[in-house]
């Protein structure tokens, strides 16, 4: 009977959070799926037309689609395997416990509380070509015509990435920092007395150790990687003559600029399959540390 | 070198902080000294953007979808921990995979939802969507949490004729205010600086948030730099101070996310 009683009322407090999840994020994901076969004008669902599997075979034949693929998986590798070493050395500075460490400290993880977007903002006027690095190139005489960091179709995404580096490389710290508390001492200590040089201890000790860490580390930043947004938009907009796109930009473009919903859906479905992989594996380390 | 080296790192930001302060004409030819402080560009930035309006907007959105998620995450998650039912597990992990649809993937049948209820282009659209966004890791935190305190403490409080929402608002929340804490700095600092939900859910200027509004204006004319400059250091000075404040409770909040898993 009191079982009962509280099974209800637990159904009751959980219904809340139950609701939200249906209306917004689970209602949402399965439309996607039915409105990838679909294709209408404007905004108006009345005018909705089934338009079977068309969009999906656009989608293999568009060119931008492969570059915004191609450009999200170099963003992911690229800021993922940045952000880990140098979080990792920036970790092992602020545990070196020398003089300055809390500035250093705070100075690196000061851009990861900004918004996106202002970084974004930030990075675009000093990377223009008034901008302060192309005038103190200027000033140093290394160049004579300023680098167009965001209008050479060659290097923009990598400027973005380059801020989405500088951006985030205090949180990296932050986490290797915190795995390095949990480094058993006494292993360190044991590997000192046998000798082992400095280099060897971290690669033998201290980065074995931390493998829980570098898990999450690199799965977060995966994660992150793969729905950017912001910070292309403002410093880009996925251009110039769309080669810097990602996947969330250009489904934006798709379905925002060109009112083609039932085409940006398709793209939409590409993100939930990549997200879907990464929340397997996310599932299987939460259940591993319980 | 320490010091040498996060100076360093900071370089962008001073150098924003310099171009705020410079005349119109110096924009352009210094490199990083001003001869002159202009600080008047502060109010003229602060008219231009209308950031009475943009933080205005940006609090109540904020606050209000924070504390909604603090209120309907706790509740779940007692539920999830302390008063399990046939489901309950299921449910559970069904929000938790919740986490893991990017905003972006979603936005399309978002905003038809949105347009359909009404609600496209107000303020409740986007503290809707930001609630469904911010409780699965919400929940996640305050689970994990609520499982740590004893059983023998709940047991007591049922013998004593205490009823489940007694328990919950006089026993466990008072003990939880770590994870209320975490909870409403992660949701607070996601919620401030989201952009992309904000720019297709909102169409009327004077609903934008910040970082909409930030946005918009520097893309729409070629705004002045020192304006833009000084509309970056105005929009980030609040977070700032926060942080200054309640510096280890702020990173505890943030790095959450990744420890909870």
């Amino acid at each position: 009977m009191v079982l009962r009683r509280t099974a209800r009322i637990g159904f009751l407090f959980s219904l809340p959070a139950i609701v939200f999840f249906i209306l917004f994020l689970l209602i949402p994901v399965l439309s996607t799926f039915f409105l990838s076969f679909t294709e209408w004008k404007g905004f108006d669902l009345a005018n909705i037309k089934f338009a079977g599997v068309s969009n999906f075979a656009e989608l293999i034949e568009d060119k931008i689609f492969f570059i915004s693929l191609k450009n999200t998986l170099l963003f992911v590798a690229f800021t993922t395997v940045a952000l880990n070493i140098l979080g990792y050395i920036g970790a092992a500075i602020i545990d070196s416990g020398r003089r300055g460490t809390g500035f250093f400290k705070n100075a690196l993880f000061l851009p990861v509380l900004l918004a996106p977007i202002i970084i974004g903002i930030m990075w675009s006027r000093m990377l223009d070509a008034f901008g302060i690095v192309n005038q103190l190139l200027k000033a140093m005489e290394i160049i004579k015509m300023p680098i167009l960091f965001l209008g050479d179709q060659r290097i923009a995404l990598y400027t973005v990435i380059g801020a989405t580096i500088w951006q985030y490389l205090g949180y990296d710290m932050l986490l290797y920092y915190a795995g390095l508390q949990g480094v058993p001492y006494e292993l360190v200590e044991a590997a000192t007395i046998d000798g082992a040089s400095k280099w060897t201890i971290q690669l033998k000790v201290i980065i074995p150790s931390l493998s829980p860490v570098i898990a999450i580390t690199m799965l977060l930043n995966m994660i992150g990687g793969f729905k950017v947004f912001d910070i292309v938009y403002v410093m880009t907009a996925g251009g110039p003559n769309n080669s810097s796109h990602v996947f969330a930009t250009y489904l934006f473009q798709q379905a925002f600029r060109f009112n083609r919903m039932g085409y940006a859906s398709v793209i939409a479905i590409v993100i939930i399959v990549f997200s879907f992989l990464a929340a397997i594996i996310r599932l299987k380390l939460v259940r591993q540390e319980e | 070198m320490i010091y040498l080296a996060g100076a360093v790192y900071l370089v962008p930001i001073i150098w924003v902080i310099s171009l705020s302060l410079r005349s119109k004409k110096d924009v352009f030819s210094t490199i990083f000294f001003t001869r002159e402080l202009h600080l008047e560009n502060y109010f003229i930035a602060w008219k231009t953007f209308n950031f009475n309006l943009l933080f205005l907007n940006s609090c109540i959105i904020t606050c209000v979808s924070v504390v909604i998620v603090l209120v309907v995450s706790s509740m779940a998650a007692y539920a999830f921990s302390r008063l399990k039912y046939r489901g309950s597990e299921f449910f559970f992990y069904a929000i938790l995979l919740g986490m893991m649809v990017p905003p972006a993937a979603v936005v399309i049948p978002l905003f038809l939802i949105m347009k359909n209820l009404g609600l496209y282009n107000t303020h409740s659209a986007l503290i809707l969507a930001y609630i469904a966004f911010g409780l699965p890791i919400a929940v996640l935190i305050f689970r994990g949490f609520f499982l740590s305190v004893p059983a023998e403490l709940i047991e007591a409080a049922r013998i004593d004729g205490s009823s489940e929402v007694n328990t919950y608002l006089k026993i466990i929340m008072p003990l939880s205010t770590a994870a209320v804490a975490t909870v409403t700095i992660f949701s607070f600092m996601q919620n401030w600086n989201e952009f992309l939900l904000a720019l297709i859910l909102l169409k009327d200027k004077l609903l934008y948030t910040v970082p909409v509004g930030m946005a918009n204006l520097v893309g729409q004319w070629d705004s002045p730099w020192q304006l833009v400059a000084a509309g970056v250091i105005i929009s980030s000075v609040p977070i700032f101070t926060v942080y200054l404040l309640i510096q280890d409770l702020f990173i505890k909040g943030l790095t959450a996310g990744a420890v909870k898993g």
